[in-house]
């Protein structure tokens, strides 16, 4: 066990292969794999296999091909669950969708832009593909919309509107015949998440004094913290 | 670097010290993490200097309390967005079927209620109507039973309400009973953690119906083995019964679910 003055080196290593599993978004080959993280490929297979050993990665018996496992799933829940704002964003969810008779779903910033972490459905099921893991559109989407206008600094005049009204509404997109309303959660002032309203266009009106939308700006508040909540006092 | 059966030792040792985060919504001390994973402090040090370079934890510097960092956010939300559950719950069903004889059905809620996607056949052919596509009554099977159970039950009365309108030539599996005649029974699914009928609603077939949860303590999918009634009396019901709940909690586990 190579220890450096700054860590374990192997821990580092093995990260590059996740890392590639995290980037390649697919299952990947041994080879591929390898490749990269820029490891031998007997290299990779010894991290792999004590990977294998703890469920942080999973390889397929048909296809051979390496995949993250179960372990690195609740990794990102358990990083998640650490931040009391969004337990409550949780916690939240299935009062809101019983009350406003819709589709709730819930974001977290991801690397790559928002991403659902949870779904609540409303009176129907909508078949919108919307689930855990989903990948929201910054522009075409009401929680994309969020995110941008309350994610970063950027001078941005099209989004003046959301930041004013502190909540976002697209109609008819990206799915015709479909609307989606959404609203910020804070800690402090750095946005963590956002909760979307979806539903069929007539049991979603998006005007201003529909009391759905009313109820998801409430509930949105309730769970904002005004300050920086400690993270580790709660 | 130790290796030890082809493995990578410190690889072991950092997972350990990681799981003890999945355990508690709180930041760690040292201390905490040492008492977690039985390993030394001194030892742990090393390993959180390397996950603090790599984002998977973070250190809170003054008062020496660690958390998971943005890279464990990473990986949950990369392996969330490749599971795939249904395909996930085929495979397991497909399995179970083979390995237990008995045909298997994955069912998940549809707008008309429990919908069945898929039906892999055991080694006895049954003389039932239930194929992709099939929806079943609410709580007249035992794969609407498990729905019944584990949904709202705004959602549960408002399928029965909507399944006593349908016409007498629907296509539909099994005949709902209202909810309140239900409800004791719901109470024991939840209990044992499955639905069975025997004879009902097809005299002669009997089923078992598990569910499937996800991380979000939401039920995703239900896996039903179902059987000759002849074929499922004791202690075959009971191997039976284990090998289909040994399917589910292992798909609930895939899907990140820990049970309170």
């Amino acid at each position: 066990m190579a220890r450096t003055r700054r860590g374990i080196q192997s821990v580092e290593v093995g990260w590059r292969l996740l890392s590639a599993l995290v980037g390649a978004n697919r299952p990947l080959m041994l080879r591929d794999l390898a490749a990269t993280a820029d490891l031998r490929p007997a290299q990779a297979h010894a991290y792999l296999a004590s990977f294998r050993r703890v469920g942080m990665v999973l390889q397929d018996s048909d296809s051979s091909q390496y995949e993250l496992g179960p372990f690195a799933l609740r990794l990102g829940i358990a990083e998640m669950n650490s931040i009391a704002v969004l337990r409550r964003a949780r916690a939240a969810l299935p009062g809101l969708a019983a009350l406003v008779n819709s589709m709730v779903v819930l974001c977290v910033r991801g690397a790559q832009g928002p991403v659902v972490v949870e779904v609540q459905s409303g009176r129907e099921a909508l078949n919108l593909n919307i689930m855990p893991g989903t990948l929201m559109s910054a522009d075409t989407t009401s929680a994309g919309l969020i995110f941008s206008a309350f994610g970063d600094e950027t001078e941005t005049p099209s989004l003046d509107e959301v930041r004013r009204n502190g909540f976002s509404t697209i109609a008819g997109l990206p799915v015709p015949g479909i609307n989606s309303a959404s609203a910020p959660i804070f800690d402090g002032r750095d946005l963590v998440a956002s909760i979307s309203l979806i539903d069929a266009d007539f049991a979603l009106p998006l005007n201003h004094d529909n009391p759905q939308l009313a109820e998801l700006l409430r509930v949105a508040r309730t769970i904002s913290a005004a300050e920086p909540e400690k993270r580790h006092d709660d | 670097m130790t290796t030890k059966v082809r493995g990578v030792q410190s690889i072991e040792v950092a997972s350990r010290l990681l799981s003890v985060f999945l355990d508690t919504t709180r930041p760690l001390r040292l201390r905490d993490l040492s008492e977690g994973s039985g390993l030394p402090s001194a030892q742990i040090h090393a390993y959180m200097v390397s996950f603090q370079a790599l984002g998977m934890v973070e250190l809170d510097l003054e008062k020496h309390l660690y958390r998971l960092g943005p890279a464990a956010r990473e990986l949950g939300l990369a392996r969330m967005h490749q599971l795939d559950p249904l395909s996930l719950a085929f495979t397991g069903a497909t399995n179970l079927a083979r390995n237990s004889g008995f045909s298997v059905l994955v069912a998940v809620w549809g707008s008309f209620g429990p919908t069945v996607l898929y039906v892999p056949e055991g080694r006895v052919q049954l003389n039932m109507n239930t194929r992709a596509g099939t929806v079943y009554a609410v709580t007249g099977t035992a794969t609407g039973m498990v729905f019944a159970a584990y949904l709202p039950e705004q959602t549960i009365r408002r399928a029965i309400l909507a399944e006593r309108r349908e016409n007498k030539h629907r296509m539909r599996v099994g005949l709902s009973k209202p909810f309140n005649a239900v409800k004791p029974m719901l109470e024991d699914v939840r209990r044992q953690g499955y639905a069975m009928t025997v004879d009902n609603p097809i005299p002669g077939i009997a089923a078992m119906g598990s569910p499937i949860f996800d991380f979000t303590g939401q039920l995703r999918a239900v896996v039903t083995m179902i059987g000759a009634t002849a074929d499922f009396s004791d202690p075959v019901r009971q191997a039976a019964l284990e090998q289909l709940t040994a399917v589910t909690s292992g798909l609930s586990h895939q899907l990140g679910f820990v049970s309170a």
